[in-house]
C-alpha cells in the first residue's frame, strides 16, 4: 500500500514537471504529422530496385525469339556441311541412311530402259574423287554409290521423260533424309532430276 | 509473376515475403506505408532534410537486399526498420562529426498564411515548434531517440525498447530524463530570448 502511495506520488510529480513539455511534443508530433520524404526519394529507391531485379523473361523472349531463328539456320547449315565433309564414299549395295526403304541402286537406268526419250545425264561424281581423277592417271570410274528416291506418279509407258541437272541446297536434301557428296561448292549439290510430261519430278539421282 | 496486391488487406510479413521472392509491387506497397515514419525520425535525429531522405534510402535500399533477413514472429516491421534508420543515422552522425545545421531546420515547410486574428498565435506557436526542435537536436542521441519514438512517433515502450536494444526500464528512464532536460533547455531558451540572447545550445551543438 505505501509502495503503491509512493509510486503514485512520483507519477503526479513527473506528471507535473513533464506536463508542459509533453504538450509541446504532442504539438509538434502533429505539426510533423504529414512530413515524409520527397517523390524524389520513391523513384530513386525504385530505380534501385529495377537495377537490382533486371525484368525477368517476358521482356527478353521476344527478342530472343528473333534471334533463335538465324541461330537455328546456322546451326543447321554447320551440322550439313560437316555431314557433307564427313560422308565417306560407300560400297556399291549402300543405299543411304537406314530410314530409307531398300530401293535398287541402278532404278532410274531400269527406268530409262523402259522409257524412250529419257537422256540421263552424266552420271555424278564426287569433287573430291575428280579431283582425284585429275591428279592420277587410272581412267575416270563410275561413282560409288547413287541415291535414287521415287516421287509422285509412276512413270507410264511411253511417256516422254527428262533428265534436269539441278543445282539445290545440300540442307534440302538433309531434309529429306539423304546425304550427298555431289559437285557444286559447300552448301550446294548437283543432282539429276527425271521430270515427266506434267511437270512434275519424278525421281532424283543423287551421287554420293 | 505476383498476385493483385490489396494495399489494406496484406501484412506486412507477406509484403516482405513477397519482397524477398522479388515481387515489385510488394515492395513499392511496403515502401509507401513506412516512409514517412523513418523519414520523420531521421529527420527528428539529424535535423536535416536531406540527410533523412538519404537515410530513408539506404533503409529500403537495406530491406531490399536483405529482406529475407526480417523475421515477422520477433517484431513488427515498423520496428525492424526503425532500427535500421537508428543504426544509420548514429553511423552518419558518427561519421560526420560535425555541427548540425540549425538554420535547416528553421525552414518549415510552407506553412498555410494565418488569419489576421491568429496571426500573434501563430507567430508564438511557430517559435515555440522552433524552440523545442533545437532543444530535441540539443539531446544526447540516446535521450533523443527515446524522444523522438515514444514521443514524437508514438511507438510503444516495448517496441521502442526492441528497436534500441535495451531493457523497456531504460527507455522509462532515458525519456523521463529527456523531458526533463527539454524542460530545462525551454526554460532557459525562453529567458535567454526574452533577453534577446542566441541560445547557447542553438549556436554550437555536437550531432552526437
Amino acid at each position: 500500500m505505501k509502495l503503491r502511495d509512493r509510486s503514485t506520488r512520483t507519477e503526479r510529480r513527473e506528471d507535473g514537471g513533464d506536463a508542459a513539455v509533453r504538450e509541446q511534443l504532442r504539438m509538434l508530433a502533429a505539426a510533423e504529422r504529414d512530413a515524409a520524404a520527397p517523390a524524389h526519394v520513391e523513384w530513386q529507391v525504385m530505380r534501385a530496385w529495377d537495377q537490382a531485379h533486371p525484368p525477368p523473361l517476358a521482356v527478353n523472349r521476344s527478342r530472343t525469339r528473333w534471334l533463335a531463328l538465324p541461330a537455328a539456320a546456322a546451326v543447321a547449315l554447320a551440322c550439313a556441311v560437316t555431314l557433307a565433309r564427313f560422308a565417306q564414299p560407300r560400297p556399291a549395295g549402300d543405299l543411304g541412311p537406314p530410314s530409307l526403304p531398300p530401293r535398287p541402286v541402278n532404278a532410274l537406268a531400269g527406268m530409262r530402259d523402259q522409257m524412250p526419250g529419257v537422256h540421263e545425264a552424266e552420271p555424278l561424281v564426287p569433287a573430291r574423287a575428280r579431283r582425284a581423277r585429275r591428279v592420277s592417271s587410272p581412267p575416270p570410274q563410275a561413282p560409288q554409290a547413287v541415291n535414287v528416291l521415287l516421287v509422285g506418279t509412276p512413270v507410264t509407258p511411253g511417256e516422254q521423260m527428262r533428265v534436269v541437272r539441278v543445282r539445290i541446297a545440300r540442307a534440302s536434301l538433309s531434309a529429306i533424309g539423304l546425304r550427298a557428296v555431289g559437285t557444286g561448292d559447300g552448301e550446294t549439290v548437283d543432282v539429276d532430276m527425271l521430270v515427266g510430261e506434267d511437270g512434275v519430278a519424278r525421281g532424283l539421282r543423287v551421287g554420293m | 509473376m505476383a498476385d493483385a496486391i490489396q494495399p489494406g488487406a496484406v501484412s506486412d510479413a507477406d509484403l516482405v515475403r513477397r519482397t524477398s521472392r522479388g515481387d515489385r509491387d510488394a515492395f513499392a506497397l511496403l515502401y509507401r506505408r513506412h516512409q514517412a515514419t523513418i523519414f520523420r525520425f531521421a529527420r527528428f535525429m539529424t535535423g536535416c532534410d536531406a540527410a533523412a531522405e538519404d537515410v530513408v534510402q539506404d533503409v529500403f535500399l537495406a530491406l531490399m537486399r536483405d529482406a529475407a533477413r526480417y523475421d515477422a514472429r520477433r517484431a513488427a516491421l515498423s520496428t525492424y526498420l526503425y532500427g535500421v534508420a537508428r543504426h544509420l543515422t548514429r553511423r552518419r552522425l558518427l561519421r560526420e562529426r560535425r555541427f548540425v545545421a540549425l538554420d535547416a531546420l528553421d525552414g518549415e515547410r510552407a506553412p498555410e498564411p494565418p488569419a489576421a486574428d491568429d496571426l500573434d498565435a501563430d507567430v508564438l506557436r511557430r517559435g515555440a515548434m522552433r524552440q523545442l526542435r533545437r532543444a530535441i537536436l540539443a539531446l544526447p542521441s540516446r535521450y533523443r531517440e527515446v524522444v523522438v519514438l515514444c514521443d514524437l512517433e508514438e511507438v510503444s515502450y516495448a517496441d521502442a525498447a526492441a528497436t534500441i536494444g535495451c531493457p523497456i526500464g531504460t527507455i522509462r528512464s532515458r525519456l523521463h530524463r529527456a523531458r526533463q532536460m527539454l524542460s530545462h533547455t525551454l526554460s532557459a531558451n525562453g529567458t535567454e530570448s526574452r533577453n534577446d540572447r542566441v541560445p547557447a545550445a542553438a549556436r554550437l551543438r555536437c550531432a552526437v
